[in-house]
């Protein structure tokens, strides 16, 4: 979900298009491609990126960034800004802007964490680490099982 | 024949990499002709694989010698695609690899014939090799290799045994020695790991993942023992074998100077041997280190191989975001898209060999 759904469906439609419809020889391959990129183009103006998925990936984000905050309050340790946010996304776009920004506030994160100016007791810092790297695996984990392996020897060897 | 006059044979700047396409046969003809000073015909140019990087040729080449007899080679013709997965390319590491490396023992790999970073001659950079036979693996699929148990044994050992040559070769008085960069031990796995980063994309931002693994590979970047020729692509799927012996080690289009553990530790990367524990299915973890310790003379160091675990499954997720890009910059290889949607699934395995490696 780190790219374009709409790109996605259009690379596939150029493919389709321009790679594999010359290579036909019968009009009813030739029809039932046009068909495929027919469907495909409607697609593009109808679909988003589940919902579902990214409601399990900002919930793993916020709890993860809750602990964190609360780890390093407990610390005594000023962690950088956080961006502020509509809660709860009321609708795709709030939903993605909202997976967006907490992801950009971990980034933000990482970058104070692995500074080497950082005071951060080594006790306190193992702790906000292993708390993000919980957090990360949370919010890959559902994508992670919806995505199966990909044929790679289908889409490179030679042809017989 | 100049190359200049190698420019005017054909529409080269546009060049489409398509084995039918007479413009590439004619070019093709034309840069053999000009560096072999003889009339050359061409025969039987067809794609090997659909590779998702270098396109690979074979073709025919037959020429009079000396004494007016008709010489025929079975060559074959790499190009860096320019929609490859690794683009822009150049042909000069790999030509350098192999010509500084072939000969030495133990370590079978194509003589090159000749290379060019001219996109003018075929529209991209290219390679040419002697042809060699055996066939590849395709390490992902899981498949049973085929092999009867004395073949496997002969092949893991020419595995070993290979890239212990590699990295025992001495590239300093070599033309690899062109590959350095002056960078110093100490920064290797720092440099390597900035480069990949940039390949990702990383002024314009890096998945939450990618960054974190980024900056956990900068502060934990061990200095490099000993600085060697590294492959950066050793692994099963990418050797050719007959009757159990290795026939030659092929793609040599990330080579560069680095930490020998580098190439250790991809070759074992469970993503190269799907349910399997055998390093790509081939030989176990303690026998392929064993051997190649014996071999080098190199001690392996457990904190290091995990390090280059990360950093391989850094490199591969890096490779996926290049995809993505390619496919946002409207690229028409699907396979790119269908690349980018396996973005997740390794990232998931980035985050768990992190925390093993801690």
């Amino acid at each position: 979900m780190n790219q374009s759904l709409v790109g996605l469906l259009q690379a596939t439609r150029r493919a389709l298009r321009e790679s594999v419809l010359p290579e036909l020889d019968t009009d009813y391959a030739r029809a039932q491609l046009a068909g495929a990129v027919d469907v495909l183009s409607k697609l593009e103006l109808l679909v988003v990126w589940s919902p579902d998925v990214l409601r399990v990936r900002l919930a793993a984000i916020d709890a993860g960034s809750a602990a964190i905050i609360a780890r390093a309050e407990a610390a005594g340790c000023t962690l950088p800004p956080s961006a502020p946010r509509i809660s709860p996304p009321q609708n795709q776009t709030e939903l993605e802007q909202a997976v967006r920004s907490g992801e950009q506030w971990l980034i933000a994160l990482c970058d104070w964490l692995f500074d080497p100016k950082n005071q951060l007791p080594a006790n306190e810092r193992e702790e906000i680490d292993t708390l993000l790297l919980d957090s990360m695996h949370g919010a890959l984990a559902m994508e992670r099982r919806l995505v199966t392996e990909a044929n790679y020897s289908s889409m490179t060897a030679a042809g017989s | 024949m100049t190359t200049s006059d190698l420019k005017r044979t054909g529409n080269s700047s546009t060049l489409a990499v398509k084995a039918d396409s007479p413009d590439l046969s004619r070019n093709l003809q034309g840069f053999l002709e000009h560096i072999w000073q003889t009339p050359v015909r061409l025969s039987q140019l067809r794609r090997l694989t659909a590779g998702l990087s270098w396109v690979t040729m074979g073709f025919t080449a037959s020429l009079e010698d000396s004494e007016k007899k008709t010489k025929t080679q079975k060559l074959i013709l790499r190009i860096g695609d320019p929609k490859g997965l690794y683009a822009p390319y150049s042909a000069q590491p790999e030509y350098l690899a192999l010509t500084s490396l072939f000969g030495i023992p133990n370590l079978s790999i194509p003589r090159a014939i000749a290379h060019s970073d001219d996109c003018a001659i075929l529209g991209a950079p290219f390679v040419i090799t002697q042809y060699v036979a055996g066939n590849a693996l395709v390490p992902w699929s899981g498949e049973d290799t085929g092999q009867n148990e004395k073949e496997r044994l002969t092949v893991a050992n020419d595995f070993v045994d290979a890239l212990a040559a590699i990295h025992t070769f001495d590239w300093t008085r070599s033309p690899l020695a062109a590959l350095s960069g002056n960078v110093p031990p100490s920064d290797i796995a720092r440099h390597e790991t900035r480069r990949w980063a940039k390949h990702a994309g990383l002024a314009e931002g890096l998945p939450l993942q990618l960054h974190y693994a980024m900056r956990w590979l900068e502060s934990r970047s061990p200095v490099a023992e000993q600085v060697t020729v590294v492959h950066g692509d050793y692994r099963v799927g990418n050797y050719l074998q007959r009757k159990g012996r290795i026939t030659a080690i092929l793609d040599w289009e990330l080579v560069h100077l680095g930490d020998p553990h580098e190439d250790l530790a991809w070759a074992g990367l469970r993503l190269f041997s799907p349910g399997k524990t055998l390093i790509g299915g081939l030989i176990s973890r303690e026998a392929f280190y064993e051997r190649y310790c014996m071999r080098t003379g190199f001690s392996i160091h457990p904190e290091v191989i995990r390090y280059y675990e990360v950093f391989g499954m850094f490199k591969i997720a890096a490779t996926l975001v290049g995809a993505i890009h390619r496919v946002e910059s409207r690229t028409d290889d699907v396979r790119m898209a269908a690349l980018g949607l396996q973005l997740a699934p390794r990232l998931f395995e980035l985050n768990r060999l992190i925390k093993e490696a801690k």
